[in-house]
């Protein structure tokens, strides 16, 4: 197992748990979408799985080692992360934006070598977006924005990779690039935990899900068993549909209203 | 109207789409602002009341290294090694400190809008420093109290958007004029007391410092400083790439591997050792570290590792050249941050207007 987490809870001072007993494994080539609704904490889960929260209860185990014993040096050697877009305060060009990911592997006086500073170039190339190479990351749209972060995350040279609602705030032809591109990652081995607010997305990915209710329970499993009409329905507040659609061969998240 | 808007957006994105400096491109550019940097120093030795051309200036600094034949007189060699030579180096040591100060708060806060003084730093530490004159403490002392003023100012104003739960850069600001006002009413009050002690010569010496001016640097008195500022600088240069991490945010920074609250506590110690021993020999200098940095960002970019050596260079040299303004424009001394205002805020307007479609 590449991550497991073994009955992580986490709740504020004031006792309103999040998510309670918390326990699941992933491993290479895995696809887990945390679903939820809004507050839910998907967030914090994920945030919790990556330490960048420290969970009240329970452990987080990356490949067999307790994570809170762990330097941040070594956990982002195995995990990269990518949060929700956002601008940053400078500038920067979408190479040195992407050469970043290099920092666990630097020292503290270093900078970036001529050999990471390939490495940065390969996997722009790599994922298609070298031509935005030295443009600013300002500059580029949301989309672009998100590709160029998840590159920043495989520069990383991680073997899990942690999306926080990687479409939000994108447009509907931008979302779907980037879940083929999540899509291709787990394909090439690294595995993969996202959140996301749209079950379609999780459908698309094909693999495992999980959703996190207003209770703090985390119901986990195949897509086929966990994303029912009667379980949305219920997440959701609103009357959803699974249906088969024969002409994409595929099941489908939809809204009736 | 509208339309020549849109098209003139256009025309700044397109512009601003050309790659970045190369590296040989950056290697020629900080090469000539170190040549620059050179010559003004030159010229600073060589402009004066004892007017002497600047190869004159190169022998006289150069005898007290080679042989070299001497022709002029020991006035002139007098004014170059005791007045204008110590001058000359702290222009550049407190130039290029506190533009470096300034780069690495900007990076540091994530906020291109806080400076050495903008924060209450350089206000701080010439309050303490003016505290320690008025109870007419030793230099060393004097040195300690600038320290103790400009780390009590970096506090309060780090304190301020904490307590109020609230991070964004406008809260940081509005904390840093709250912090800055409260130190020149400091700054004010000593001022006050020591006018009621009726010495002329302890109130003349606090004006100076509310001031800045570089007309009562002595090899001495530079010689106390030199030690903190080159030693902040380097450090400062060192982990300097660590502060284009920091600029993402603390939890960027932390799932790239880095502890952000140590790489933070570091640099500002640093910064403020630079910014309080500035003060603490030339009291309160503005603009310089909001500026130089903004003007390092329109030529280098906003990556760290060239913004720290271009911002020094410029630092240096800009506050060279307004010395040399402040001491020959006339007869009587002008107080540095008269000059760098005036220097300072139509040229802060240029690069705000230049930059304005990027400001958000």
């Amino acid at each position: 197992m590449i991550l497991e987490t073994r009955d992580l809870s986490y709740h504020y001072s004031d006792n309103r748990n999040i998510f309670h007993n918390v326990s699941f494994g992933v491993d290479k080539g895995d696809v887990l979408c945390i679903l939820g609704s809004n507050g839910a904490g998907k967030s914090t889960l994920l945030n919790c799985l990556a330490n960048l929260y420290t969970p009240t209860e329970g452990e987080v185990y990356l490949s067999g080692e307790r994570i809170k014993s762990m330097s941040l040096r070594s956990i982002a050697k195995k995990i990269g992360y990518v949060p929700q877009v956002h601008t940053p305060a400078y500038a920067y060009t979408v190479h040195d934006f992407a050469v970043m990911g290099r920092t666990p592997y630097l020292g503290m006086f270093q900078k970036p070598s001529k050999e990471d500073h390939e490495k940065a170039d390969e996997i722009l190339e790599e994922l298609g977006i070298y031509h935005l190479r030295n443009k600013s990351y300002t500059q580029i749209s949301g989309g672009e924005r998100q590709q160029v972060t998840i590159a920043r995350a495989l520069v990383q040279d991680p073997e899990l990779i942690m999306l926080d609602e990687p479409t939000a705030h994108l447009d509907y032809g931008n979302q779907l690039r980037v879940i083929k591109m999540v899509s291709r990652l787990s394909e090439r081995g690294f595995a993969v935990i996202m959140t996301t607010h749209n079950p379609d997305h999780a459908i698309l990915m094909g693999k495992r899900v999980a959703i996190l209710d207003r209770d703090g329970k985390l119901t986990l499993g195949s897509v086929d068993d966990i994303l029912t009409t009667e379980r949305l329905s219920e997440i959701y507040q609103l009357d959803i549909e699974i249906l088969y659609i024969e002409k994409i061969k595929r099941k489908a998240c939809i809204a009736v209203l | 109207m509208q339309k020549d808007t849109i098209a003139k957006n256009r025309a700044t994105v397109s512009s601003e789409d050309s790659p970045l400096l190369s590296d040989a491109r950056y290697r020629i550019l900080l090469a000539g602002m170190i040549a620059l940097l050179i010559f003004v120093v030159l010229l600073s030795v060589a402009v004066g009341r004892y007017g002497m051309s600047i190869w004159e200036s190169v022998r006289i600094l150069l005898s007290s290294i080679f042989p070299v034949k001497q022709n002029w007189t020991e006035t002139m060699s007098n004014v170059v090694f005791n007045i204008r030579l110590p001058r000359t180096l702290a222009a550049l040591l407190i130039g290029g400190s506190l533009a470096l100060a300034g780069a690495s708060y900007q990076s540091m806060f994530k906020n291109p809008m806080v400076s050495p003084d903008l924060l209450g730093v350089t206000h701080g530490a010439s309050a303490g420093a003016s505290a320690a004159i008025l109870l007419t403490l030793s230099p060393v002392m004097i040195q300690v109290w600038a320290l103790v003023g400009g780390f009590a100012a970096v506090i309060i104003a780090t304190m301020v958007p904490r307590l109020m739960k609230n991070t964004s850069p406008t809260m940081l600001v509005l904390s840093g004029i709250i912090v800055r006002e409260l130190m020149i009413s400091a700054l004010g009050i000593v001022r006050y007391l020591a006018a009621g002690s009726g010495n002329e010569a302890i109130m003349a010496s606090i004006t100076y410092w509310t001031m800045g001016s570089l007309s009562k640097i002595t090899m001495e008195s530079l010689g106390s400083v030199v030690i903190p500022l080159v030693a902040a600088a380097a450090v400062l240069m060192l982990v300097r790439y660590r502060l284009n991490i920091l600029s993402l945010g603390d939890n960027e920074a932390k799932s790239l591997g880095m502890d952000p609250a140590r790489m933070q506590l570091l640099i500002v110690i640093c910064a403020t050792v630079l910014t309080a021993c500035s003060s603490s020999i030339a009291g309160s200098i503005s603009w310089v570290g909001l500026v130089v940095p903004h003007l390092g960002r329109m030529l280098v970019g906003p990556d760290n590792s060239r913004l720290l050596p271009i911002s020094y260079t410029l630092g240096a040299i800009f506050m060279i050249i307004i010395d040399i303004i402040a001491r020959t424009f006339s007869s009587l001394e002008l107080p540095i941050t008269i000059i760098t205002g005036i220097i300072g805020a139509p040229f802060f307007f240029y690069l705000l207007y230049k930059q304005r479609m990027k400001m958000q």
